[in-house]
């Protein structure tokens, strides 16, 4: 049994008495052992910053660099905890940080969000315009709030999780869901008008 | 909270709930109170069934996420093995001082972490680039009519220092039409010469500053006399002032080296300097020398005004020749450790066996601190960023008078002020 989940998502996770040993032995120079750690943890990361940045490149780089704050601070970790919501913590706010840098950008202009093909052609066209359309109004918004929607619907983390993984009140996390849900139902009104004709 | 305990929700109420349903955060009582409101309410219910689209959309948006490239996870590990190796590398062989990270850019932190070291760094070139433009716009004409003087002997304590009232003199006797110019004259010859012409000009502009020591003494002066705008130079910018008389020197012995190939062309091959350009350019090779040494005699003024920046700018490599080869085992035992632990025990052992007084001691100490202080930034530990300074502490004198007392204090400060934010931010 993993102590983490395949998808990535944080659920409930154990402390893998291997992740102690493998961390014990990287901290006395053996970095193979932390090689070990990262093709343990290399996946379930994957699948949530690539599914909070879209772009496999930008996960790319943030899961090295997750993986490179994991090391240089590996001195700081409690051993008696499991390792992966420590690592999952470093890489969604590394892509937090990431997105918030990208605010002036234009996210949406190279999105690979449709790397599938789909059955019928007219429900795929009129399908992607209104998808296309939602995540163009994803990007728009504010760093916070994109990427606690992100979180609360990707990665289907709870109040309390959210609170704990943003570090901010579980009032705070309603608000922000609440604002940023508003917000994309009234750009998204004319596609929604359209999607019950 | 009466509307709770009511059945009848406001629609503002059941606008907060839709939420907590969609995040399946409602409780069950709550849950049949909102459903019965949004039976009779036409505008909650139109909400809710956009926000349920929404949602419904938005997961699907997630199951598309892609897979990764094929072969990816392959080599994924020893990429981010390669990573660390590649951001503990520079750590080793650069000061810190000198040292950018690649690093994500966030400008809250940058402002308010050591970016504020970086802009007032910058703010200080700034004034160093104005201050120099403005003393050297100054002493060109004065340079200019020097030029014209025949070469004078005294040495540079006994030469008069140029000032601003000299200088309609000094601009007198280059209009004066004495001796012709020899860069007007070298605009006459022939392009195919103009290379060679332009090193003439150099090593002319070398003999001209090695018979006019009062326009060496100029130079000199700026940084080690204190006349109003020179003293700033100094104070701001010694070790700017230091690297500009250093690339003087380099640029000199440069022309220096060139010299013999100027002079002694091989008979029969084309001359690389015609002789009557040699002669315009009025090259004497006994003034190259005294130019060298001119400009060494400037290069010892800075130094005796700051004098600890020599032992901060010089290489890293020139210590470790300088010193012995036991330092150079260690330097390299240490690159090659793998832990911070690993690589403290081999300094430890290397100061156990050194004498305190020794250049490799405090070439060691050196190392050392640069290691610690490169480590030390807004992503380290407070443990990482209090050992970093406590080394400093206890190695003051030898890190100050290896880096000067100045780039030592900026060093510390910055130490300090990082530990403090550190500190302050810890939950």
């Amino acid at each position: 049994m993993p102590s983490f989940p395949e998808n990535g998502r944080l659920e409930n996770t154990a402390v893998d008495r291997d992740d102690a040993e493998a961390i014990r032995a990287t901290l006395q120079g053996d970095r193979q052992a932390f090689a070990r750690l990262v093709e343990k943890y290399q996946r379930p990361l994957y699948a949530v910053l690539r599914r909070l940045v879209r772009q496999h490149e930008d996960a790319d780089d943030l899961l090295q660099e997750s993986f490179l704050r994991a090391y240089q601070h590996l001195e700081e970790f409690d051993l008696r905890r499991p390792l992966y919501p420590w690592l999952y913590r470093i890489a969604v706010n590394l892509a937090l940080s990431s997105m918030r840098r990208r605010k002036w950008q234009h996210p949406a202009e190279s999105l690979d969000i449709f790397p599938g093909g789909e059955s019928d052609p007219e429900e795929s066209a009129a399908s992607s315009e209104f998808h296309l359309a939602l995540e163009r109004a994803i990007a728009k918004l504010p760093a916070e709030q994109r990427t606690i929607l992100l979180l609360r619907t990707r990665e289907d983390m709870s109040y309390q999780e959210l609170s704990e993984t943003l570090g901010i009140e579980v009032g705070t996390v309603m608000s922000r869901l609440a604002r940023a849900r508003e917000k994309l139902r009234a750009w998204m009104r004319p596609h929604l008008e359209e999607a019950r004709k | 909270m009466s509307e709770k305990s009511s059945n009848l929700l406001t629609c503002n109420l059941a606008m907060e709930w839709l939420h907590l349903l969609l995040d399946s955060e409602l409780s069950s009582a709550d849950h049949e109170k909102l459903l019965a409101h949004l039976q009779t309410c036409k505008r909650c219910s139109a909400a809710y069934r956009e926000l349920s689209l929404l949602e419904a959309a938005h997961a699907e948006l997630d199951a598309r996420a892609t897979e990764a490239p094929k072969d990816y996870f392959d080599a994924l590990p020893q990429r981010v093995l390669a990573r660390i190796e590649a951001a503990e590398r520079p750590a080793m062989t650069q000061p810190r001082i000198l040292t950018l990270r690649p690093r994500s850019f966030d400008l809250r932190e940058f402002i308010f972490g050591r970016g504020k070291y970086a802009l007032a760094f910058a703010a200080m070139l700034t004034l160093l680039f104005i201050v120099t433009r403005h003393l050297r716009e100054q002493t060109t004409p004065e340079r200019d009519a020097k030029e014209n003087v025949p070469p004078a002997s005294p040495t540079i304590s006994q030469t008069e220092i140029p000032t601003r009232e000299a200088q309609p003199e000094s601009q007198a006797l280059a209009t004066s039409g004495g001796a012709q110019s020899p860069t007007a004259e070298g605009k006459s010859t022939a392009p195919s010469n103009i290379a060679v012409e332009e090193v003439a000009k150099n090593i002319e502009g070398v003999s001209s500053v090695a018979s006019e020591p009062a326009f060496a003494k100029s130079e000199a002066a700026r940084a080690a006399e204190p006349s109003a705008d020179s003293e700033q130079v100094v104070l701001y910018s010694a070790a700017g002032l230091r690297q500009a008389l250093d690339d003087t020197i380099a640029t000199r012995q440069n022309l220096l080296a060139a010299q013999p190939q100027l002079v002694n062309n091989p008979p029969g091959e084309q001359p690389r300097m015609p002789t009557e350009n040699r002669e315009v350019s009025r090259f004497d090779a006994a003034h190259a020398p005294a130019a060298l040494s001119t400009a060494r005699q400037s290069q010892s003024l800075s130094a005796a005004r700051v004098p600890s920046e020599e032992a901060a700018r010089s290489s890293r490599a020139e210590r470790i020749v300088a010193v012995d080869t036991r330092l150079a085992q260690a330097l390299s035992a240490s690159g090659q450790a793998q832990t911070q632990v690993e690589r403290l025990k081999i300094w430890q052992d290397f100061f156990a066996h050194s004498k305190r007084d020794s250049a490799s001691y405090s070439a060691a100490v050196e190392a050392l601190a640069r290691r610690l202080v490169a480590q030390s930034d807004s992503s380290s530990s407070v443990a990482q960023v209090q050992e970093a300074l406590s080394f400093y502490q206890t190695m003051e004198a030898v890190l100050a008078a290896r880096w000067g007392r100045a780039t030592y204090d900026q060093e510390r400060a910055r130490l300090e002020g990082l530990l403090n934010w550190k500190k302050s931010v810890q939950p």
